[in-house]
């Protein structure tokens, strides 16, 4: 995911859809390298034998919070300086090797209080066979920092 | 049982890269003083677990395996985090978890019994600087399980 920043733009409105792709084909090395990075080596992810016999599954799956982190990262490409207050979300399908997934964030509210904007966001990540994770951030950012180029927010963040 | 977990900003990079992270901050941030403010992704409080004693997820020579961490019946639903304050360089976190709510609906295989799991990651102070709630389901009856 390449390095998005600032586009949290001042004339975001209720409605405005940030989108964007997670990862391209996720491969075994990603979730081995979350397993590595978070501790969490359950066989269910690592090992494609005990996943098919152990666990009905037709190979290793991913972390299902390796998806949320996934999103987490989406979310905080579009909230730059900004902070966020809340994030949550339910797990839908887990994620195996070769998805691409991609996120929508949608703007649900925006409250201005003093120089400190409010935004909250409905979160939808999905592959091709459908939706994976659905959640809500809520995240606060300084007002003014950002002016979008010809005075226009991006219509779609691609990271 | 709680543990202690020291924040490192090696390891809040390490994890950053897992979860597709390239924010040049977290690189910047490795030589941040000791109690500096770090930018941590939003999950990073599940790389805390290495620090777990008890962690039953991570495998322990001379056993090949790792523990499935849970029952073989029961599902991670739900995730929800609340940040109250960031993680500072170099610092302690006391890391603590208490059983939550529990419920039951009925399900399409069975009855469906959704179990919470709430973490504190408080400051070696007191205080709370994160909030997590995990949901687990376990699916069917008790007499399957």
């Amino acid at each position: 995911m390449s390095n998005v920043h600032s586009l949290w733009v001042d004339t975001v409105t209720p409605g405005y859809v940030f989108q964007g792709v997670l990862v391209e084909e996720l491969g075994r090395a990603h979730i081995a390298q979350y397993a590595g990075a978070a501790g969490d080596f359950n066989s269910v992810h690592v090992d494609d034998e005990f996943a098919r016999t152990k666990a009905g599954r037709p190979g290793v799956i991913a972390h299902g919070m390796l998806t949320m982190g996934l999103v987490g990262t989406f979310v905080q490409s579009i909230v730059a300086e900004g902070s966020v207050r809340n994030f949550g979300g339910r797990f839908l399908a887990p994620l195996s090797p070769g998805d691409t997934v991609t996120c929508s964030a949608t703007v649900d509210a925006v409250v201005d209080e003093g120089a400190i904007r409010t935004v909250s966001l409905t979160l939808e990540a999905a592959t091709a066979a459908g939706v994976v994770f659905r959640g809500n951030a809520i995240a606060d950012r300084a007002r003014g920092g950002y002016q979008p180029p010809n005075d226009k927010p991006p219509l779609t963040l691609t990271v | 049982m709680p543990f202690d977990a020291p924040i490192e900003a090696g390891q809040v990079l390490i994890f950053a890269r897992s979860v597709g992270a390239t924010d040049p901050r977290f690189e910047a941030q490795l030589s941040s003083a000791h109690g500096t403010p770090l930018l941590t992704p939003l999950t990073f409080v599940r790389a805390l677990d290495h620090f777990d004693p008890e962690a039953k997820t991570r495998p322990s020579l001379p056993r090949q395996e790792a523990g499935r961490g849970g029952r073989a019946d029961t599902l991670h639903a739900e995730q929800h985090f609340e940040y109250f304050a960031p993680f500072r360089a170099g610092e302690h976190v006391v890391v603590e978890s208490f059983d939550g709510g529990s419920w039951t609906k009925a399900g399409r295989n069975g009855r469906l019994t959704f179990t919470e799991t709430v973490t504190e990651y408080r400051d070696r102070e007191g205080t709370l600087l994160v909030r997590a709630r995990k949901v687990s389901v376990r699916i069917g009856d008790e007499q399957r399980a």
